[in-house]
């Protein structure tokens, strides 16, 4: 059975797969203005689209498989609700997702807080065959980089961020701080050899 | 490049996965103290990439549409206070439509959400076309029901895929719909803007692209019954795409209606080139060749210069998609591209739709068969001197454009074709100039701008590759060819 489900998604090209590669951005502005129209085949080509970004982005945060699934189906029900909302200039369409899934994992964690508490995962290991404990050892060299991240200073954190943590092009990154392209290929030169030179220190 | 710029750019490539860190490090050593840490650090602040599941994404994709139809909202701006009743008028729709609107309302939804996921031949199954034709009576703005009939004929040849998958039995008793729904999307052209029918046109390129990739796999999977259906489809899919090229290029073509039901349609294209010797009114001259009734979409080139124009005849006329001329070309070289049409009056033969004069002891092509045909001008009229047929006479996929870009690292092309960018891996393919010269792929690097045919395209783990590329160079001599209109444009 999950044989055929993965051959699915292999061949379903008229779903997730249509793509063959991720589309230019100029191709994108009439697909949002026609998703603003109520446009559904519009929607769901954009949700084609940004579907596995809105997901790491959620499951980086959540890191639970059915809450980041849970989160990123709400995500797109909100933004075909609120798409009239969305302004094309000046903002990506992926940051603008993003803000939607923020607000979200935010809600979750809020209603979340206690029943954590209650969670008995002390004397597991395993949960939903995972080993938490090789996670939580893979995860500690980029526990030590990410709070060197949080050292950086303005824009050299931000950059770093959006770049390599969140997944955006130079291009959107550009669009959110307002700079140019080759600015921002500057300031993600020396904030890597910032970070660099934190991690050296300890 | 300076030591800034060289490190940005391992860390792109290494981003994008175009270079390892090794192969980074090989290139510039001379900077390995450096970029070794800065690497290392990149991957470390990188999380693993997670995707979500195609199970996740097929369902979610579904729900969405629920959402949507469960409140749509079409674009106002062409409807009229009782514009809607004119929608109403195909009673059977309408019947079926509202009969899903009843069980929607009786169900909740829950009947028309769990029908989503039928396939043909399921119980389910003529609620899942009920809800849908429901879909097209409330959609009224002429682009979005283009786009929602492109998508259903997307959802038919889908859901034999997914049968295909299951190991179900294939069911193709749905699959004839395909073309009633690209005839009824191209009918609603008419009615839009003219940058709307542009952008449509590009998604009927695009997506009958991928209808005719997805119809090629199913046929290597399904059982031998189920092929001629799937072969009249794929062949239904390729006209659409002949019709998106055509028509983007030509937007006068859709005058005359064209159908993907029309078998004659691919016999009636062409390419022609040679010397333009002269054009009166409609009828253009081009090296002994009369074309008569011909609809150019821009200004025609001056007489005397050597030009290439493909096109398609169809009825009386002959639309033409795509001219490129040089002036200053002395050569009385003349070619014509097309399948064998057949013979009139013992004297003349049909090459895509176009009248030539029949060459003296050579014997006719089959009907259909793709052949080129090559010759002089003297005195005015064509000689034909040589007759070449096409090898491989298999249906194969394959698509034309400009070539926008070459990525050498990737073995990726990037081509341009009825306004949208396809990218095709050309790793396992040959690449020969129009006269069979072998080229490497970092020759194409400088032959941005040209007219490129990949073939033998097919889909591999959601990659596009093609087996054969064909770049049509240009004339080395001559003065700078000059495009008047292009798939790219």
């Amino acid at each position: 059975m999950v044989y055929g489900i993965l051959k699915i998604e292999r061949l379903n090209l008229f779903t997730g797969d249509l793509l063959l590669q991720p589309q230019p951005q100029d191709l994108e502005a009439p697909l949002i203005e026609r998703a603003i129209k109520r446009n559904p085949a519009a929607f769901t080509d954009l949700y084609d689209r940004y579907v596995d970004r809105v997901y790491r982005y959620v499951y980086y945060r959540v890191t639970s498989q059915s809450d980041s699934e849970d989160i990123t189906q709400e995500v797109f029900v909100r933004a075909w609700k609120n798409i009239h909302k969305y302004q094309q200039r000046g903002r990506p369409f992926a940051a603008w997702l993003f803000a939607i899934a923020r607000n979200l994992i935010t809600d979750h964690y809020r209603n979340r807080k206690n029943l954590v508490l209650l969670d008995d995962v002390a004397n597991s290991t395993q949960v939903d065959g995972v080993d938490l404990q090789k996670e939580a050892e893979d995860s500690f060299d980029r526990t030590q980089v990410r709070s060197a991240v949080a050292k950086l200073k303005g824009d050299r954190q931000r950059v770093i961020r959006l770049r390599f943590i969140d997944g955006f092009s130079y291009e959107e990154i550009a669009q959110i701080l307002k700079k140019s392209e080759g600015a921002i290929r500057v300031i993600q030169y020396r904030a890597l050899q910032d970070l660099r030179r934190i991690l050296m220190r300890g | 490049m300076n030591r800034e710029e060289i490190i940005t750019r391992c860390i792109d490539e290494i981003k994008a996965g175009r270079s390892t860190v090794e192969e980074c490090l090989a290139r510039y050593p001379q900077l390995r103290d450096e970029l070794c840490p800065l690497l290392e650090l990149v991957s470390a602040l990188e999380p693993e990439k997670v995707t979500p599941t195609g199970e996740f994404k097929s369902r979610t994709r579904r729900m969405l549409l629920e959402v949507i139809q469960s409140g749509v909202r079409v674009e106002s701006k062409r409807r009229s206070a009782f514009g809607w009743l004119g929608a109403l008028a195909p009673a059977r729709a309408v019947s079926i439509a509202f009969i899903a609107l009843i069980i929607l309302v009786m169900s909740g939804g829950g009947a028309a959400y769990a029908a989503q996921n039928s396939l043909p031949g399921d119980i389910l199954y003529p609620l899942k076309t009920g809800v849908e034709n429901l879909q097209l009576v409330i959609t009224f703005d002429p682009e979005a029901k283009a786009d929602l009939h492109l998508k259903l004929a997307e959802k038919r040849i889908n859901e034999v895929v997914i049968q295909s998958n299951l190991s179900r039995e294939v069911n193709t008793s749905a699959l004839p719909s395909v073309a009633k729904e690209i005839d009824e999307a191209l009918e609603k052209m008419d009615k839009m803007a003219p940058g709307e029918a542009r952008t449509f046109l590009g998604r009927l390129s695009d997506s009958t692209l991928h209808q005719q990739l997805a119809l090629d796999q199913l046929l290597t999977a399904v059982p031998q019954e189920a092929q001629p259906v799937l072969k009249e489809m794929l062949a239904i899919t390729k006209r659409g795409n002949l019709i998106a090229q055509v028509a983007y290029n030509n937007s006068a073509f859709l005058n005359v209606k064209p159908s993907v039901k029309d078998k004659s349609l691919e016999e009636g294209k062409f390419k022609l080139d040679g010397i333009l010797l002269s054009i009166d009114g409609q009828d253009w001259n081009i090296g002994g060749v009369v074309i008569t009734n011909v609809v150019s979409p821009k200004e025609v080139p001056p007489i005397g210069s050597r030009v290439k124009i493909e096109g398609l005849a169809k009825g009386n006329e002959v639309f033409i998609s795509e001219i490129e001329f040089q002036e200053g070309e002395p050569e009385e070289k003349v070619k014509i591209e097309g399948r064998f049409g057949g013979t009139a009056d013992g004297s003349t033969w049909y090459v895509g739709g176009i009248a030539v004069e029949k060459p003296e002891n050579v014997t006719p092509p089959e009907k259909g068969e793709k052949i080129e045909l090559k010759g002089e001008t003297q005195s005015g009229s064509l000689t034909v001197t040589q007759l070449e047929k096409e090898e491989d006479r298999e249906e194969k996929i394959e698509l034309e454009g400009i070539l926008k870009k070459v990525d050498k690292s990737r073995s990726l092309i990037i081509l341009s074709t009825a306004g949208t960018q396809v990218t095709v891996n050309v790793s396992e393919a040959t690449i020969r100039t129009e006269d069979g010269q072998s080229l490497k792929l970092a020759d194409l690097e400088s032959l941005s701008g040209e007219d490129v045919k990949v073939e033998s395209l097919y889909k591999k783990d959601g990659v596009l590759y093609a087996k054969k590329v064909k770049v049509e160079v240009e004339h080395k001599s001559g003065e700078e060819k000059k495009r008047e209109t292009g798939r790219g444009d």
